[in-house]
C-alpha cells in the first residue's frame, strides 16, 4: 500500500543515512549563517516600505469603497483593494513578523512579541499553534494539527470515518470562513466532535479569541458600514467581499504548503531523538513550493517558498528567493526531492486529495 | 480635549488592531503618541570627529532643562540602537528645536553613524529629557565647571541657558581637550565668554603641553573652588580624579557629576557560562556554558513561557537586562541591554541579568 502513494509516512526516514543527514544539516546551517550575517538596512527598508504600502492601500481602498456611493463600480474596486491589503497584512507582514523574522531590527513596533494582525485570530494563540506546534512538528501525524485541521482527512494515515464523507463540504466551508477556522484552531473545537467535550483550557481560549474577533467584526461589519449612513449595506457587502477574497486566497496558498502530491507525512516514532539534520530533512520533505514571479511571492507572503520558510522560519521572507536556488542545488546533490510546481498543479493535487480521501483508502474499508 | 476623546475612541475602533498613529505616521513620522521621534534638520561639523545635530522633535516633546540628556534611538544597518546624549542647546534659544553634539568614538557604531553618515531629513527615535545635571532652583553665587572632551555639551546648554535669562553667576569653566582645533563647541564657547564677562573660560589642551586635571592645577586656576557649586562631565579618568579630590576635601555634596558613557558589558568571545540573575523573581543561578537559560531557569524552580525549545518559535523571548549571551546554535556572543533574546538557545557569556 505504501508504494501506491508518495504521501505515505516512511518507515525509517528515507534518503539519507545519519552521516549524510548531519552534513546536509551543516550545509543548511551555513546558508542560514550567511543570511544572518548579511541582514541589514536593505532588508529593514523592504519591510518598512511594505508596511507603508500596505497601510496606504488599505486606507485608499476603504476611501474608494465610500466613493462607490457616487460611482458604484468603486465598491468592487475598493473591495478588491481592501482584500489585497488584508492579504499583504496577514501573509507577508503579520505571519512573518510574528515568526520573529524582523525581531533583529529591534524595532518594538515590528516585533514578534507586539504584532497584532488584521484577523480574527489573536496573535498569541496563532504563535502557539503555528510557530510552536506546526513548525516544530511539521507533518507529524498526531502532533501537527495542521494535518487536516481536525476536520479534514488530508492523509491516508488518518483513519477513515464516515464524518470524512463531508471532506469536500468541510473543505469549502473552511475556505470561505478561513479566518474563523484559524481563529478557532487553538481552542481545538474538533474535540467536541471526537470526545463530546472540550479541553479544560478551551473555554479561556475561546474567550480570548472572541475578545479579539469582536473588534474585527465591529470594525468591518458595523462601524465602517455605519459611517456610510444609508449606504450601510453596499459598504458592508464590500467589506464582506474583501474578507472573503483574503480567506479564499490565504486558504489556497496555505493548503498548497503541505498537502500537494509528493509531500511526506511522518509518524511520532520517526521523529524520536530527531537530530537537527533530520529535522531539516523532515521540513524539506514535508513542504511544497509554488512556482511564480515576484507578485506571486509577495502575495503569498513568500509561502511560495514554503520549503525555505520551513527550513528557516525566522529568516526575513524577502531573502527566501535568494536562498531557494541554493537549497534546490543542495537537494540535487544529496538526491533529495524538491517539491516545486505551479499553483494549478499544487492546488489541483490538493483538491484531488480532499475528494479522494473522503472515501476510505483501498484495503481500509474493512476496518472502517 | 474632552471633545476629541470620543473621536479618538472611534478612530481606535476603526483602525484596530493598530493605532491611529500607525496611519498618522504615513503622513508625518513625527506624529506618534506612544513613542517620540525627531527629524534631523541640520548636521553641523564641529571638529574633525564631532558634529552637532539640530533636531525637530515631534509634538509630544515636553521640553527640557539645560543640562539634561535624551536617549536617542538610531537605526544602523537596519538595527536600532539606543544611546544617551546630552542636549547641547538651551531651551531658551531653541525655537522648538533641540541640538545634540556627538563625538565619533573610534569603532563606535552609533556615534560614527551620527557624525559621519546621517543626513538631514532622517528620523530618530527620542526619549523625553532626563537627568538631574542641571542648575538648582536657586542659582549659586559662584559656579565651577570641570569638563573634558564632549563632556562640554550639557555645560554649554547650562551656560547658554543662564546667559539667556541673565542669571549667569560668576563662573569658572575648566575645559580639557587634546588640541586647540579639537575643542567641541569651541567657537560658541569663546563667543559666550566674550559676551559674558563673569564667565572665566580656561581651556587646557592636554596634547599641546597642558596637564591633565590635578589638585595643584585647580588651585592655581580657581583658588576658591571649595566655595563653588561644582559640576563635572567628561571621560571616566577625569571624573574619578575630580570625585576623589572633592571627597578628600569632604565636599562631595557640592559636586554633581554626569557620566556619559553607559554601563556596557561586553563579553569576550570565549566567555563561558556565568551567573544568571532573574530580575523579576529575584532568583540567582550559576549558568553553564552549554546549558540554555531556559533549562537553568526551570531547574531553579521558575516556569518561563516557552515553545519549541529549539529556537524556531520565539515563544520564550525574554528581556536581557545586562550582560551578553552565547547563541548555542552558532556559538556567537551577542546582546545589549534591553535586547529580547531566545532563552531556549542562549547560554550566559559571563554574568547576566534577565527579566524573568
Amino acid at each position: 500500500m505504501n508504494t501506491s502513494h508518495n504521501t505515505s509516512p516512511t518507515a525509517a526516514m528515507p534518503y539519507l543515512n545519519d552521516e549524510q543527514a548531519e552534513s546536509f544539516g551543516r550545509e543548511l546551517d551555513a546558508i542560514r549563517e550567511r543570511i544572518l550575517a548579511s541582514r541589514g538596512a536593505r532588508d529593514a527598508a523592504y519591510i518598512r516600505r511594505l508596511i507603508r504600502t500596505q497601510r496606504g492601500l488599505e486606507v485608499g481602498s476603504r476611501a474608494l469603497i465610500y466613493t462607490g456611493i457616487l460611482a458604484p463600480p468603486a465598491f468592487v474596486l475598493g473591495a478588491v483593494g481592501l482584500g489585497v491589503a488584508k492579504i499583504l497584512e496577514n501573509m507577508e507582514i503579520g505571519h512573518n513578523v510574528m515568526h520573529g523574522q524582523w525581531d533583529w531590527m529591534r524595532d518594538p513596533k515590528i516585533h514578534s512579541s507586539t504584532w497584532e494582525w488584521d484577523n480574527t485570530c489573536p496573535a498569541d494563540q496563532w504563535k502557539r499553534t503555528h510557530n510552536h506546534e506546526h513548525h516544530t512538528w511539521t507533518n507529524v501525524l498526531g502532533k501537527d494539527r495542521d494535518v487536516g485541521y481536525g476536520i479534514l482527512r488530508m492523509s491516508e494515515q488518518q483513519k477513515w470515518q464516515p464524518f470524512f464523507l463531508l471532506n469536500p463540504i468541510n473543505n469549502a466551508l473552511l475556505a470561505l470562513f478561513f479566518q474563523w477556522g484559524v481563529a478557532l484552531h487553538d481552542s481545538e473545537m474538533d474535540q467536541l466532535r471526537k470526545t463530546g467535550t472540550l479541553k479544560p483550557e478551551s473555554r479561556a481560549k475561546l474567550k480570548g479569541m472572541w475578545r479579539k474577533a469582536r473588534k474585527q467584526v465591529l470594525k468591518d461589519y458595523v462601524l465602517f458600514p455605519a459611517l456610510a449612513g444609508p449606504f450601510f449595506l453596499p459598504v458592508l457587502a464590500s467589506n464582506v467581499a474583501a474578507n472573503l477574497i483574503r480567506n479564499l486566497w490565504s486558504y489556497m496558498i496555505i493548503f498548497c504548503g503541505h498537502f500537494p502530491d509528493g509531500v511526506h507525512q511522518f509518524t511520532e516514532a520517526q521523529v524520536q531523538n530527531e537530530t537537527r539534520g533530520r529535522w531539516y530533512l523532515r521540513q524539506l520533505l514535508g513542504s511544497a513550493n509554488i512556482q511564480g514571479g515576484p507578485l506571486m511571492h509577495v502575495m503569498s507572503g513568500n509561502l511560495s517558498f514554503q520549503i525555505e520558510h520551513h527550513l528557516f522560519p525566522d529568516l526575513p521572507s524577502n531573502r527566501y528567493a535568494e536562498i531557494a536556488p541554493q537549497v534546490q542545488a543542495l537537494c540535487q546533490r544529496y538526491g533529495l526531492p524538491y517539491n516545486s510546481a505551479p499553483l494549478y498543479r499544487q492546488f489541483g493535487t490538493t483538491l484531488r486529495k480532499v475528494f479522494r480521501l473522503a472515501l476510505p483508502t483501498r484495503g481500509e474499508a474493512a476496518l472502517a | 480635549m474632552s471633545a476629541t476623546q470620543p473621536l479618538l475612541q472611534l478612530a481606535s475602533r476603526l483602525v484596530t488592531p493598530l493605532l491611529p498613529e500607525d496611519y498618522a505616521e504615513l503622513i508625518n513620522p513625527l506624529w506618534t503618541t506612544r513613542g517620540l521621534r525627531a527629524r534631523v534638520e541640520q548636521v553641523t561639523p564641529e571638529t574633525a570627529d564631532s558634529a552637532s545635530l539640530t533636531l525637530r522633535p515631534g509634538p509630544g516633546w515636553q521640553g527640557h532643562r539645560a543640562g539634561q540628556f535624551v536617549r536617542v534611538g538610531v537605526d544602523v544597518d537596519g538595527v536600532r540602537h539606543w544611546r544617551c546624549y546630552s542636549l547641547s542647546s538651551a531651551p531658551e534659544q531653541s525655537g522648538g528645536r533641540l541640538r545634540i553634539t556627538v563625538k565619533a568614538i573610534p569603532g563606535g557604531r552609533v556615534s560614527q553613524h551620527l557624525v559621519h553618515a546621517i543626513t538631514p531629513g532622517s528620523v530618530l527615535e527620542l526619549s523625553q529629557a532626563q537627568g538631574e545635571f542641571t542648575w538648582p532652583a536657586a542659582m549659586p553665587e559662584r559656579a565651577l565647571f570641570i569638563t573634558g572632551g564632549s563632556g562640554i555639551t550639557p555645560v554649554m546648554a547650562m551656560l547658554q541657558s543662564a546667559a539667556a535669562r541673565g542669571t549667569l553667576p560668576a563662573t569658572t569653566l575648566l575645559h580639557y581637550a587634546p588640541r586647540t582645533d579639537e575643542v567641541i563647541l569651541g567657537p560658541a564657547l569663546r563667543a559666550l565668554a566674550a559676551a559674558q564677562p563673569q564667565l572665566n573660560l580656561q581651556l587646557i589642551h592636554t596634547r599641546e603641553g597642558g596637564a591633565h586635571f590635578h589638585p595643584a592645577q585647580l588651585q592655581g586656576l580657581c583658588h576658591d573652588w571649595r566655595e563653588r557649586a561644582t559640576w563635572s562631565c567628561g571621560p571616566e579618568a577625569l571624573l574619578s580624579a575630580v570625585e576623589q579630590h572633592w571627597q578628600a576635601a569632604d565636599l562631595a555634596a557640592r559636586l554633581t557629576v554626569e557620566r556619559f558613557r553607559a554601563r556596557t558589558a561586553t563579553a569576550s568571545a570565549d566567555a563561558q557560562g556565568g551567573n544568571i540573575r532573574f530580575t523579576r523573581s529575584g532568583v540567582q543561578a550559576a549558568g553553564a556554558a552549554q546549558e540554555s537559560i531556559l533549562d537553568r531557569a526551570e531547574q531553579a524552580g521558575l516556569a518561563p513561557a516557552h515553545g519549541c525549545r529549539m529556537g524556531i518559535c520565539h515563544g520564550c523571548t525574554a528581556r536581557l537586562a545586562c550582560g551578553q549571551v552565547r547563541d548555542l546554535r552558532t556559538g556567537q556572543v551577542h546582546g545589549e541591554a534591553d535586547d529580547l533574546i531566545q532563552i531556549c538557545v542562549s547560554a550566559p557569556a559571563g554574568d547576566i541579568e534577565i527579566e524573568l
